[in-house]
């Protein structure tokens, strides 16, 4: 009998947890295709009828593809070289992970100030070039879909290299060995051994780089719109911006990249098939591999140059200038963008709202995160909702954040939740956002403990409490701390979907740095993504001082 | 089993919370409208705060926030500054959902202008100074609610820097040596560019937007962003572009600007919004907006409705923003707007 209880009340449990979330991630979606169906399909029939559809799939599909491409290159490169560097250069393992650090909007935006055709500050250097001198404009020209198609690879390939190069610290230096005693070069080593083995986690980072792509919303908008480059998210932006509003529209133009998201995580199970074969740690003489390769060093510290350093000058550089022009002189140079930040209204309330609605939405996340972790990982006794659990909080990964952006708006300007304008519309979107990082993140942790500790501690009398206290919780510290700083980085740059919920006067940093790009207040830009980088910054800074110096490692 | 308590109290407290926040919280509706005049300032300066979104030059919103707060010291003003295309499907949601944030909207749509009048997006203004002379309400006041703001004209400018010789008309923007380095606005909902489109099509000669589409110009959202890329040497001129470049050249950069014959010119209008969360305040502030204080702040380097209002105006005319016509909105019906956005698009983006 008390079994029974037990149960049901854990079927209650998990069923309540598992309904909220329904109806915060699946709700969403499922009111933005029922209006996109509404009418006989005249959302669908308004997006998919214009004359320009066709273009606009072509490009999302060109950005999607090239951009990952480039991602799976470099990514794959890079991770190798970071298990190849030198032991004294071991410091620069992060450099591949900083870009994520810096938004993608002040990335976007730094690239604009080095390539644009005109003062762009690369341009005007490479016009001093001999075969370029007789150019007024360009060489390069960042609105181009090409150019935003490599920036877009670029933001990508940090996120390619998270996972390859964890696949990389799997692979016992004694795989490498066996090659190189055998006669193989490094670059034999590379694609004869490292390549294969690495499929798990080129699957899985070509996945997720291949989504990121077709989600792709910054680069496009902010650079794209000079030259009529389209893509599915902006022109779901941009059927939100019209008036009178055309949500139906606005969900047609999603509904591809929710069809390819489901499709490639469905994709991604089948192709992994048996992980079994792919277990490289040979037990307890596993040894992760190391070298001494001066080329590893030249190479991340390339990318750290182009990746991270240059867009980040040219957004110094105009952030310190009165007017962003591709002249400089030492007499230009100013402080007063930085005293306008302080100013201008709305941009510190900005920063509060980023910052606090971030901490909120991490702060729900992680408790949410570890129900449900706890539900896939031990819940067998329920086995539907587990099932649900798994799959509902890894859709807002498949998913482009952009359209769960429109669908709260959507569904939270309607009773029964009239949100609109409220904090808390950003703070729930935020949190299904990052429920896929809460959970998964935590999920590992779960499994990677087993049930040992636990029984351990029940042997000896501890209660559950007792055990979840002083057992399971520390345990998990690293795992929820790592946690906490990856979605407080991605809530604090977060754009896309913040775009779509915000109101006029409840904005965040981001987007009230894109109301001032299109406004043309260059230099305030420039100083507001150096504001948003430092508070990022600040928080990694936090998170390593609560979660040690390997918080990032751990991502 | 602890776990799954805790699960549960966190989800009851994100219930709770998500319930609380749709019950309260937000701006729902406005207080009642005091009845002297002398109240409703009283009653403005309890609220204590004011929103506009406006579509005007930002500088300008600047000059306006503390002219208003030197006149009304405990009203903060605060302003939104977008495009058409950015504030209007707010307005639209705030109305809807009666969570009004914006107080007064100033716009130059006159197709929303219209459609609104049936929408009951606004209230009547009340303020003593529309009734003043040199206001000539007859003339700037619509159905008591939407009123005469400002107004402006598209000019030409150039960047000194690069094309030292300058635009004298509009014709010169097509110098071969100009193409690819001009710039100019995205009518992308924004109806008033589509009249500007249409305008200067026949002002400044024969097929004059396609043979600007021809010299493949560089586009940008607005106006004051075309501004600024000259500033910058992005782009080196545009046929039409706002007066706030005026402000870049006032900050040092190199610019040149000039007045064509024929200028397409808009008027800004303003209302009071029924979603307003601060009724009393929004109709100080909609006073405000046409007294002299007002004027020599939001339409600086502007077309002003009153005369003699100093900062205001062009050099060496008195032009009213009353002499600048808003567009007939039977001809920025939606349909209309959209079939020109996508034949503007196939022109200049295609």
């Amino acid at each position: 009998m008390r079994a029974d209880t037990r149960v049901w009340r854990s079927r209650l449990g998990y069923g309540a947890l598992i309904l909220v979330l329904g109806y915060l991630i699946v709700m969403p979606l499922y009111r933005l295709q029922a209006l996109a169906f509404e009418d006989g399909a005249a959302g669908y029939e308004a997006q998919f009828g214009r004359s320009d559809i066709g273009q606009t799939l072509q490009t999302t599909l060109v950005l999607a593809l090239v951009s990952l491409v480039i991602a799976m290159v470099l990514g794959t490169v890079l991770a190798f070289a970071t298990s190849r560097l030198p032991r004294r250069l071991g410091f620069l393992r992060i450099v591949p992970l900083l870009p994520i650090v810096m938004p993608s909007v002040a990335n976007v935006v730094g690239w604009a100030f080095l390539l644009s055709p005109g003062p762009g500050y690369l341009n005007t250097l490479m016009r001093q070039l001999p075969w370029w001198d007789h150019l007024e404009s360009g060489p390069v020209n960042v609105y181009s879909p090409t150019w935003i198609i490599i920036i877009t690879g670029f933001g990508l390939t940090s996120f390619v290299y998270l996972f390859v190069s964890a696949g990389m610290q799997n692979i016992g230096s004694d795989h490498l060995e066996a090659a190189q005693v055998s006669g193989s070069s490094t670059l034999g080593v590379f694609f004869k051994v490292v390549l294969p083995l690495l499929r798990p986690s080129l699957v899985y980072g070509s996945g997720v780089a291949l989504l990121l792509g077709l989600g792709q919303f910054t680069g496009p908008l902010l650079l794209g719109q000079n030259e009529g480059v389209k893509v599915l998210t902006t022109e779901m932006y941009l059927r939100t911006s019209e008036s009178p509003t055309n949500f139906a529209a606005a969900a047609a133009a999603g509904s591809p990249l929710v069809i390819l998201g489901l499709l490639v995580i469905f994709g991604q199970r089948y192709l992994l098939g048996n992980q079994a074969r792919f277990v490289t740690h040979g037990g307890k003489s596993f040894a992760p591999t190391s070298g001494r390769s001066a080329w590893a060093a030249v190479v991340v510290a390339a990318y750290g140059l182009f990746a991270l350093a240059l867009p980040m000058l040219g957004v110094v550089i105009v952030s310190l200038t009165p007017y962003w022009s591709g002249d400089l002189s030492w007499d230009l140079f100013t402080l007063s963008n930085y005293r306008e930040l302080v100013e201008t209204p709305g941009i510190l309330e900005s920063v509060t709202t980023s910052v606090v609605t971030s901490l909120i939405a991490v702060a729900i996340c992680v408790p949410l995160g570890l129900g449900v972790a706890t539900l896939v990982v031990r819940g067998r006794h329920v086995p539907v909702i587990r099932l649900l659990g798994d799959v509902i909080t890894a859709l807002p990964l498949g998913i482009p954040a952009v359209i769960f952006g429109v669908g709260f708006l959507l569904t939270y300007t309607q009773p029964p939740f009239v949100l609109y304008g409220t904090r808390t519309i950003i703070i729930l979107v935020y949190v299904v956002l990052m429920i896929p990082f809460a959970t998964r993140m935590q999920m590992t942790a779960l499994i990677s403990m087993g049930n040992t500790y636990q029984e351990a501690s029940a042997v000896s009398g501890a209660s559950p409490l007792v055990t979840s206290l002083r057992v399971t919780l520390p345990m998990l510290k690293p795992a929820v701390l790592s946690a906490v700083a990856l979605m407080f980085i991605l809530l604090t740059h977060e754009f896309a979907a913040s775009l779509m919920v915000r109101s006029a006067t409840t904005q965040v940093m981001g987007t009230l740095l894109y109301d001032h790009w299109s406004n043309g207040s260059y230099t305030l830009v420039a100083a507001m993504a150096i504001l948003m980088s430092a508070v990022t910054a600040a928080g990694v800074a936090v998170a390593m001082l609560v979660g040690g110096r390997n918080v990032l490692d751990n991502l | 089993m602890k776990i799954k308590r805790r699960t549960a109290l966190a989800v009851g407290g994100l219930l709770t919370s998500l319930t609380l926040t749709a019950c309260g919280g937000g701006s729902e509706g406005g207080g009642e409208l005091a009845g002297s005049w002398e109240e409703i300032v009283a009653a403005a300066e309890d609220e204590g705060e004011v929103t506009i979104y406006s579509t005007h030059a930002p500088d300008n919103l600047e000059l306006l926030k503390k002219a208003f707060e030197k006149k009304y010291p405990d009203i903060e003003l605060t302003y939104v500054r977008g495009t058409d295309a950015d504030i209007l499907p707010k307005v639209e949601v705030e109305n809807e959902t009666g969570r009004g944030a914006a107080d007064v909207h100033m716009t130059t749509d006159a197709g929303w202008i219209d459609r609104s009048l049936e929408a009951d997006y606004s209230v009547d203004v009340v303020g003593p100074s529309f009734d003043e002379e040199a206001y000539d309400r007859a003339a700037s006041v619509m159905e008591d609610k939407w009123f005469l703001t400002s107004a402006t004209i598209f000019g030409m400018a150039w960047n000194t820097d690069k094309y030292p010789q300058g635009l004298k008309t509009p014709e010169d923007a097509l110098a071969p040596e100009l193409n690819g380095k001009i710039g100019v606005s995205n009518p992308a909902g924004i109806p008033t560019y589509v009249d500007m489109y249409r305008r200067i099509d026949v002002d400044f000669g024969e097929n004059y937007v396609e043979r600007l589409a021809e010299a493949k110009p560089r586009v940008y959202q607005s106006a004051v962003a075309i501004g600024q890329a000259i500033a910058s040497g992005e782009i080196w001129a545009s046929p039409v572009v706002g007066t706030t470049v005026l402000t870049e050249k006032d900050a040092g950069a190199p610019i040149g600007f000039g007045v064509p014959e024929k200028p397409f010119g808009v008027p800004w209008y303003s209302h009071v919004l029924a979603s307003a969360p601060h009724t009393n305040a929004a109709q100080v502030l909609a006073d405000f907006l046409v007294t002299p204080e007002g004027q020599a702040a939001i339409s600086a380097d502007y077309i002003p409705v009153l005369p003699d209002v100093e900062g205001t105006g062009i050099p060496g005319t008195d032009v009213l923003a009353q002499e600048v016509d808003l567009p007939d909105p039977d001809t920025l019906d939606q349909e209309s707007v959209n079939a020109y956005q996508a034949e503007w698009e196939d022109l200049f983006l295609g």
